[in-house]
């Protein structure tokens, strides 16, 4: 119990306070043991030294006795026995004779204490006498020895000496020497104290030091503080581990600051990227959105107008494509910088598109006004751009919706602001147009069109035709291209062309697609196991599916899940699609080759002169549009160019289709020019799937 | 203080008689003769009481007692008691001469026969015997006398 509360003690205490205690418990522990061993030592030697020297004191007085016992000489005797007054212990002594009576006596002077008292009538007492010298020896009583000693002459005992002694003198004298060791320890342990507070210095001032030292990085964080010991003891291997630790801790702390302002770089980057368009540096489509919300609610809030201007670049699109997608995001950075310039300090304008811009004017109550600055957005573009000394000319057709008269959602303005807009540009472009509820009814088509394409994917109101690609040489069927036919209930069947582009700008084209190509492969495979085992199947593929990052594992899943071979799927794709010089695409056109499936060039011929591209592109066929073959066989320059188109392709190892041949002269002068395979009217029009089963072509192999 | 007392009762001469025999007990002889000889020179004071040493032993020495009147006979002596009448000076040293070097412890109970030369004088004082003792002699000779002896004596010259 004890021993627990002095634990709890200790532990309360700091580690130089207990290093006190510990060291002056353990060293008065020792001390004390010391002084008792000492004393006690003092004591048994002291006493022995008295006692012997009595005892031979006697034997020596016994012994000159011996005469005077013999000579019966009582005074010879006490003579003698004087000499017992040289030693101060001696208080007694007597002699007695052969008989046991009492012959010779000495008595101390100063001897009031026992001489004459019952111990002196007792030892004088004859008996006791006979019977203290028959037990010769010494015996201690409290303060007093008495010593017994036979005298003897010529063998025999002729008498005895009794001797009483006081050592009281013993007991001071130790006393004495315990004042005396007691204080010697004491000043020993204020030495040992004030040594030991001297020397715990080296062991705690360097662990206060320590302590002090993680306080301080505790509370100020600060890990570029190092402790100074170079001590090779525990506290020096403790300063060191420390001190790797602290090391450890603020290079760990510094990479993390290092990661966290790169982070934040990075999300500061990300966030212009999310909010900027790179191209123009004016705020992008997210933005803006964000941006109408507010302006519609602040203008319904304050019941202050609020205008939205929508911009579409007249002819951008020409530009883009005769010079290059450089040349056209110069051009729209410049004239973002034209527009921006002409707009006031509270006025914003935003890239929401392509070549689509949107000005949103606060606190607009003068209608007027708006056109001014809608004639200023005008004047400002008509001025012709110029790159590498060509002059380049556009125009902008703007749509102006006001909130609150117009709309008071801000998509309902968008799309209000937008039908002024596509009003502003069949009026004449280069102009602008206010919203009017007459331009709501008639755009509604659009916006109808729109909701039915979505319920068509849903309903599965949409089915692929297929059209044959022909072997002119025997009639075989080398191929078939699958068409998207949209089955409207009420409007009966919408070609590609009339939905695709509203699919494209709603992003429908993404689900239409993938829905397009699960089922060419499908269906392409029945075609294949019903006999027709080398013939490929083609799809159209935009470039909008195409940048999709799902769009290889739509074309692989497909693939599986159908049983379709790769090498029995042919993809589509337009020039412009591979002029697009992303890498993205690049990379997509060479995965999809390296898995088998052929890529072929649809439209050839209608986009650029250069056909470098057909080099560096692992292309298996060109397609030649069209509107090439309608001029054969008596356009000659259409028929140098097919022929040209060919005899190159050849070159490169790649195998060309016309399409678009409707008549058997077309036929027969593509045969001359060595063209591969036909698809045209001539030989079939696109056709339901169960119809094109049930075509009668000439079957290279009747076994599956 | 108790003492020795000369009581009545106790003759003279058998006290004395006994200090000689005490006397021997405390004092050592060069020889090796098993025969102590106490010799009782001239007219014999003591009477049977000096018969009473005879056959007694000390140190495995027998004492023998010899009653002679011939100083000569005397040099054979361990121990003589010299009754010399008239207890003169020159008589003594005559005696003591004659017996000179015979390792003899010599004794008297005349006055001052210790200043005489005789080793050991018996007196009587306050009524008891006691002696002196001629240190001088004794140290002359070969005898070693006890030093509780010397201790005891009345006076040591």
């Amino acid at each position: 119990m004890g021993f627990t509360h002095t634990n709890k003690f200790l532990s309360r205490l700091s580690i130089q306070n207990k290093l006190i205690v510990i060291n002056l418990s353990v060293t008065s522990v020792a001390l004390l043991f010391a002084v008792i061993m000492a004393v006690a030592g003092e004591y048994i030697s002291k006493r022995d030294f008295i006692m012997g020297s009595l005892e031979v004191q006697t034997k020596m007085v016994g012994r000159n006795t011996t005469a005077a016992l013999v000579f019966n000489d009582r005074d010879g005797a006490e003579k003698v026995l004087q000499a017992f007054s040289a030693s101060p212990n001696v208080l007694t002594a007597i002699i007695y004779n052969e008989a046991g009576d009492i012959f010779a006596s000495y008595i101390k002077d100063d001897n009031t204490v026992d001489a004459k008292a019952a111990g002196k009538l007792d030892v004088f007492d004859g008996t006791k006498i006979t019977k203290a010298h028959q037990h010769q020896g010494s015996t201690v009583l409290d303060d007093k020895i008495h010593i017994t000693q036979t005298i003897n002459f010529e063998d025999r005992p002729i008498g005895s000496l009794f001797l009483q002694a006081d050592i009281s003198n013993l007991y001071d004298d130790i006393l004495n020497y315990l004042v005396y060791t007691a204080s010697v320890a004491l000043l020993g342990l204020a030495i040992a104290t004030l040594l030991l507070l001297q020397l715990r210095k080296s062991i705690t001032y360097p662990l206060k030091k320590l302590t002090e030292l993680m306080i301080s990085v505790t509370k100020d964080n600060d890990y570029s503080i190092r402790v100074d010991n170079t001590n090779d003891d525990e506290i020096g291997v403790l300063s060191q581990g420390f001190n790797k630790m602290l090391a450890h801790i603020q290079s760990n702390d510094e990479k993390l600051a290092h990661e966290l302002s790169e982070r934040y770089r990075a999300e500061e980057h990300l966030d212009k990227l999310a909010y900027y368009d790179v191209t123009t540096n004016l705020p992008n489509r997210h933005s803006f959105h964000k941006q109408l919300d507010d302006a519609v609610e602040r203008a319904i809030t304050t019941k202050q107008k609020m205008v939205l201007l929508f911009l579409d670049l007249d002819n951008f699109k020409t530009v883009n494509d005769t010079a290059g997608h450089a040349t056209g995001d110069l051009l729209l950075k410049q004239a973002s910088s034209r527009l921006s310039n002409v707009l006031r300090q509270n006025d914003y304008i935003y890239r929401i598109g392509g070549d689509e811009f949107a000005i949103i004017i606060e606190n607009m109550n003068d209608i007027n006004a708006v056109s001014i600055i809608t004639n200023k957005c005008i004047e400002s573009l008509s001025n012709p751009f110029i790159f590498d000394g060509k002059n380049f000319f556009i125009g902008v057709s703007i749509g102006i919706s006001i909130c609150p008269d117009d709309a008071i959602t801000a998509d309902e303005l968008l799309i209000k602001a937008d039908m002024a807009m596509y009003e502003a540009k069949i009026r004449g472009k280069n102009s602008f147009q206010y919203f009017d509820q007459e331009m709501n009814e008639l755009h509604s088509h659009k916006y109808q069109l729109e909701s039915d394409l979505r319920h068509a994917i849903k309903e599965d109101h949409m089915e692929l035709y297929y059209q044959p690609q022909v072997n002119p040489a025997d009639g075989s069927l080398t191929g078939v291209e699958a068409l998207m036919r949209w089955n409207h209930p009420e409007k009966g069947i919408i070609l590609p062309n009339d939905f695709i582009p509203i699919a494209e700008e709603t992003g429908l084209i993404l689900p239409l697609g993938k829905w397009l190509i699960d089922t060419a492969c499908q269906q392409g495979k029945q075609l294949i196991e019903s006999g027709l085992h080398d013939i490929t199947i083609a799809i159209n593929i935009s470039a909008v599916q195409i940048r999709e990052h799902t769009f290889i594992d739509n074309i692989t899943c497909a693939l599986k899940a159908s049983g379709l071979k790769p090498e029995s799927l042919e993809i589509e794709l337009t020039e412009s699609v591979l002029m697009n010089d992303s890498e993205l695409v690049v990379q997509k056109i060479s995965q999809l080759r390296a898995l088998g499936i052929h890529i072929a060039i649809d439209d050839f011929g209608t986009g650029f002169s250069s056909m470098n591209y057909l080099k560096s592109f692992p292309v298996s066929k060109l397609k030649i549009d069209r509107s090439f073959i309608s001029g054969l066989p008596t356009g000659t320059e259409d028929a140098a160019i097919v022929q040209a188109i060919i005899v190159m392709a050849h070159g490169l190892n790649i195998s060309v289709i016309a399409e678009g041949v409707e008549r058997k002269d077309q036929v027969e002068i593509l045969c001359d020019y060595n063209c591969d395979t036909f698809q045209g009217y001539y030989y079939a029009k696109p056709m339901k799937f169960s119809d094109i089963l049930d075509l009668n072509y000439p079957k290279k192999s009747t076994n599956n | 203080m108790p003492t020795l007392s000369f009581a009545s009762d106790v003759p003279e001469y058998k006290i004395k008689a006994s200090f000689i025999y005490n006397f021997a007990r405390f004092t050592q002889w060069p020889d090796d003769n098993n025969e102590l000889r106490i010799c009782i020179f001239g007219k014999d004071p003591f009477g049977f009481h000096a018969d009473d040493l005879n056959g007694k032993k000390i140190n495995n020495k027998t004492i023998k007692v010899v009653r002679t009147r011939l100083i000569d006979e005397v040099k054979s002596c361990n121990i003589v008691f010299l009754n010399i009448i008239p207890p003169e000076r020159h008589l003594f040293e005559r005696a003591l001469n004659k017996i000179k070097g015979g390792n003899i412890l010599t004794i008297a109970d005349a006055d001052n026969v210790v200043s005489f030369g005789v080793m050991i004088g018996l007196i009587i004082e306050d009524n008891k015997i006691g002696f002196k003792i001629n240190n001088t002699a004794i140290q002359a000779s070969d005898l070693k006398i006890s030093s509780q002896l010397l201790s005891l004596a009345k006076e040591v010259i």
